[in-house]
């Protein structure tokens, strides 16, 4: 008896989000899935999948797109790492403070973040213009429509993942642990490798995970900083899709975008369940 | 070195690296040339001036306004149920649900948008607003039911069961007990969820039509066209107004908590 | 000159308000000293200042004529058990305990046999491949300890290390940790804010309130003879009234108590006519249903049982007091009764309370 009500009870908070979300968001998904393994011609085959993988700018594109992200993510970690020590290490007050600088990235309008960067990195931005007053170029060097502009636009909007993931892991290592290590005769920076490192690696995995998927998917940075010179995935997607209006070459692309995505996912929940 | 020299150092750069552009685009919105460059040349408020004038920045404006709040209060309402359930019973199901719920956060948004548009809007005819609604409160889902669920479950079981011992119904007890103690996960909630409604650009990207354009994808259509600092003006504006917001939120339900 | 001295430290954690003032502690070899107050008076402090978390102010540390007060924490040599035990939760057991050894580059061999060592010492055969998870509060204790002591430390600290423990256990490990103690010899400072764990376990106790000392001296010292009316009542005095001294013999201080008098034993610096705070035991005074002597009538107002003890609740003229009768059932209930001071129950200290 208790349990059919509370079968009923469960239902009917979760049936209407559910409906909402398998109509409008899993079925076109599921669409486009299926559409990737079907020909012009209506065969069922891997043909589109080869295809793209064997068109060399294709492969090219994603294959920068996937060196741009693990790029972003290792820049992720070796800045946000310090950072996050800092900040779980500060004071209550501090730390929010802090925190609530490092969100900052993320909850601004992209496109305003972005532009940020062509002041910065443009033909006449800060750094060319930096460097002519100092005499070292006579011409503006080009900086933006490169893969580095890329990779200092995605990390400034994705080291704050890093930092929020890597904050909450040390969050929960007892302060004192470090302190037994120091007591027992480590310096500090032993300290921090064999205590701080391994019970954060939890946080440090989720970070990667979350820095590199956001980049390898980024749309507004790759097109303002990349432009049409310098595709990414999302980008060719688009080019593809509203631009040349060529659909089915566009569905190939997003499958390809998911499937990489969904993959590392699997893989994480796999290897440390715990994690997500 | 000392450890907290060290330590001091690196953290001024990494803080630089990610506020300093937004230091360097408000600087740069004050110039008075007509193309962008750094330093700006003269001072001028001209380009806000601009930013107040230019229709389609207007209208792209209430249009972001209409389809964020709109979406955050249907994602919330649709969300918090499932969260409810979520926490508090065992289920059948309840992994698959669980992963269902937060694939609009882990697939990427560009892919949501097109899937949406090819499968849903080509094939439909809902209006334009209409679309970005729901495209956008199918992104919010996902924040919503975390941020939310986790609230609950710093909630105290027994204080639910206490109010239904004292006769109250479960739905009484849900909006007189549980309700207000998660008040401030529900606000956390909303402001994520608005802000990232405002700020979207990929889902949106697909879903804009013929005369209704959010905020952002307006900004990158005049980019295409104009290299004057009037994107930097209205960025600037953008950027004080979120400022304010992170820091009223984080003062008031410390907002990074939630994020 | 003694084994460890701190030389008129001042320590804070904020400018303008020191947690230690002027504050000198003398340890002598071997010795176990137990620095006993209340939550906040600095004593953690005072630990964390020896261990070289903290950096002192003001003052010096000096440990066998040398000078340690600007020595980084890991390059002292100081043993320290955390009130948390602070394991590493990603090593075993034998991990954890090895820590020290490794970083002092100790070779293999001798890391096993010395962790092994001590492993039995502390009753943990067996338990080696254990993560800290796995263990129970009291295992995770002798674990924490093991690890401090298998470095050979010149000293060793411990911070509140039993008070994580259940009752029972407590007891057992203070005989034992004082067993070991004795039996490798080491100096020791033992933090607390539980008065019975100081008095049996230490050589010498020293009364931290407010970052300065309020009484050092053995246990014997502090339990009969407390200094202030702060120890008075840290050392279980927890009955006190404000009176004044009637007269002054050479044996005796008479007391005016209510409408009547008490006499108890001469106490130094009492004068007569001086306002005074007079203390007793709950456990050191009598119920009597009769008037005796030395005795203030009152009347119970409430009375718990506690199994091999009764507590009642006596109201006088001087206030309410408790109590305690060792008897095996409850022998007055809520009525008149007399409260009667035996011998040298009642110690007098200078001024008065609020």
């Amino acid at each position: 008896m208790r349990q059919i009500k509370q079968r009923r009870i469960v239902l009917s908070l979760i049936i209407p989000a559910l409906i909402f979300i398998l109509i409008f968001f899993l079925l076109p998904l599921f669409f486009i899935f299926i559409e990737s393994f079907y020909t012009k011609t209506g065969r069922l085959s891997l043909s589109r999948y080869i295809q793209f993988f064997t068109n060399k700018r294709n492969l090219f594109i994603y294959l920068r797109t996937i060196k741009l992200g693990i790029i972003v993510t290792l820049f992720a970690v070796i800045l946000g790492y310090p950072t996050a020590y800092v900040i779980s290490h500060a004071k209550e007050g501090k730390r929010s403070l802090l925190m609530s600088v490092v969100i900052l990235p993320l909850m601004t309008n992209p496109v305003a973040r972005t532009y940020a960067w062509l002041i910065i990195l443009g033909r006449f931005g800060l750094i060319n213009q930096s460097l002519k007053a100092l005499g070292f170029i006579n011409k503006p060097l080009r900086l933006i429509y490169t893969e580095n502009a890329i990779v200092v636009g995605l990390l400034q909007l994705f080291l704050p993942l890093m930092i929020i993931s890597l904050v909450s892991a040390m969050e929960n290592i007892p302060d004192d642990l470090e302190e037994a290590a120091r007591s027992l005769g480590s310096g500090w920076l032993r300290s921090i490798l064999l205590v701080t490192f391994p019970l954060s690696s939890d946080g440090l995995i989720l970070g990667a995970t979350l820095v590199f998927t956001g980049s390898i998917t980024a749309y507004v940075t790759p097109a303002i900083l990349g432009g049409t010179r310098v595709l990414t995935l999302s980008t060719l997607l688009h080019q593809k899709s509203l631009v040349l209006m060529d659909w089915s070459g566009a569905t190939i692309v997003a499958v390809v975008m998911v499937l990489t995505t969904l993959i590392l996912y699997i893989l994480l929940r796999k290897l440390r369940p715990n994690v997500i | 070195m000392k450890k907290s020299t060290v330590l001091l150092i690196f953290i001024i750069l990494v803080y630089t690296f990610l506020i300093g552009p937004f230091l360097i685009i408000f600087l740069a919105s004050f110039g008075s040339q007509e193309l962008m460059t750094f330093p700006p040349k003269g001072f001028s408020l001209k380009w806000f001036h601009k930013v107040f004038t230019v229709i389609m920045f207007r209208d792209a404006f209430w249009s972001s306004l209409k389809i964020a709040l709109g979406s955050t209060f249907s994602a919330l309402i649709l969300g918090t149920p499932v969260a409810y359930a979520l926490v508090r019973f065992k289920f059948p199901g309840q992994n698959l649900i669980e992963v269902i719920f937060s694939s609009p956060a882990i697939i990427p948004g560009l892919v949501i948008g097109f899937a949406m548009l090819r499968f849903f809007v080509l094939l439909s005819n809902f209006p334009v607003l209409i679309g970005l609604y729901i495209g956008h409160t199918a992104i919010l889902l996902p924040y919503t039911v975390r941020v939310i669920s986790s609230s609950l479950r710093n909630f105290d079981v027994s204080i639910e069961e206490a109010a239904v011992s004292l006769g109250a119904s479960r739905l009484r007890s849900f909006f007189i007990v549980i309700l207000p103690s998660i008040k401030t996960g529900i606000v956390a909630s909303f402001i994520l969820a608005f802000i990232t409604s405002f700020n979207n650009v990929p889902v949106s990207l697909f879903l804009t039509g013929p005369g209704v354009g959010t905020l952002p994808i307006q900004m990158l259509v005049y980019m295409e066209y104009y290299f004057d600092p009037t994107i930097a003006a209205l960025s600037s504006i953008l950027i004080v107004f979120t400022v304010l917001i992170v820091q009223g939120a984080e003062r008031v339900i410390g907002i990074s908590r939630y994020v | 000159m003694s084994y460890l001295e701190l030389r008129n430290i001042e320590a804070w954690y904020q400018k303008g308000k020191p947690v230690l003032k002027d504050f000198s502690l003398f340890l002598e070899k071997g010795e176990l000293l137990s620095i006993l107050g209340p939550s906040g008076c600095g004593k953690t402090t005072t630990l964390r200042t020896i261990a070289g978390f903290m950096a002192p102010a003001a003052g010096s540390i000096i440990i066998n004529g040398k000078d340690y007060t600007g020595k980084p924490p890991n390059k002292r040599n100081i043993g320290l058990v955390f009130q948390s035990y602070a394991l590493f939760p990603h090593f075993t057991v034998f991990n954890n305990i090895a820590f020290g050894l490794r970083m002092r580059k100790t070779p293999g061999e001798v890391i096993k046999k010395k962790v092994y060592n001590l492993i039995e010492m502390v009753g943990l055969s067996g338990l080696d491949a254990r993560l800290p998870g796995q263990l129970s509060g009291g295992q995770r204790q002798r674990v924490a300890l093991a690890r401090a002591i298998v470095i050979e430390p010149n000293l060793l600290l411990l911070d509140e290390p039993l008070s994580n423990l259940d009752a029972r256990l407590r007891i057992n490990m203070r005989t034992e940790l004082r067993r070991l103690q004795k039996k490798i010899g080491i100096s020791m400072i033992y933090v607390t804010h539980d008065q019975a764990e100081a008095l049996s376990l230490s050589d010498r106790i020293i009364v931290l309130r407010n970052g300065r000392i309020e009484q050092e001296g053995t246990p014997e010292e502090i339990y009969s003879h407390p200094a202030s009316p702060f120890v008075a009542n840290f050392m279980g005095f927890e009955n006190s009234f404000n009176t004044e001294v009637i007269s002054v013999g050479t044996k005796n201080i008479v007391l005016k108590a209510g409408s009547g008098l008490v006499k108890t034993e001469y106490s130094a610096g009492i004068a007569r006519a001086d306002k005074v705070s007079a203390f007793f035991r709950p456990d050191e005074v009598t119920l009597s249903a009769k008037k005796t002597d030395n005795a203030v009538p009152g009347i119970v107002k409430a009375v718990t049982f506690q199994g091999s003890s009764t507590q009642y609740f006596v109201e006088t003229e001087l206030g309410e007091f408790s109590v305690i009768i060792y008897e095996k059932r409850p022998s007055f209930s809520t009525q008149p009764v007399y409260l009667e001071f035996p011998e040298g129950s009642i110690i007098v200290k200078k001024g008065r309370l609020e």
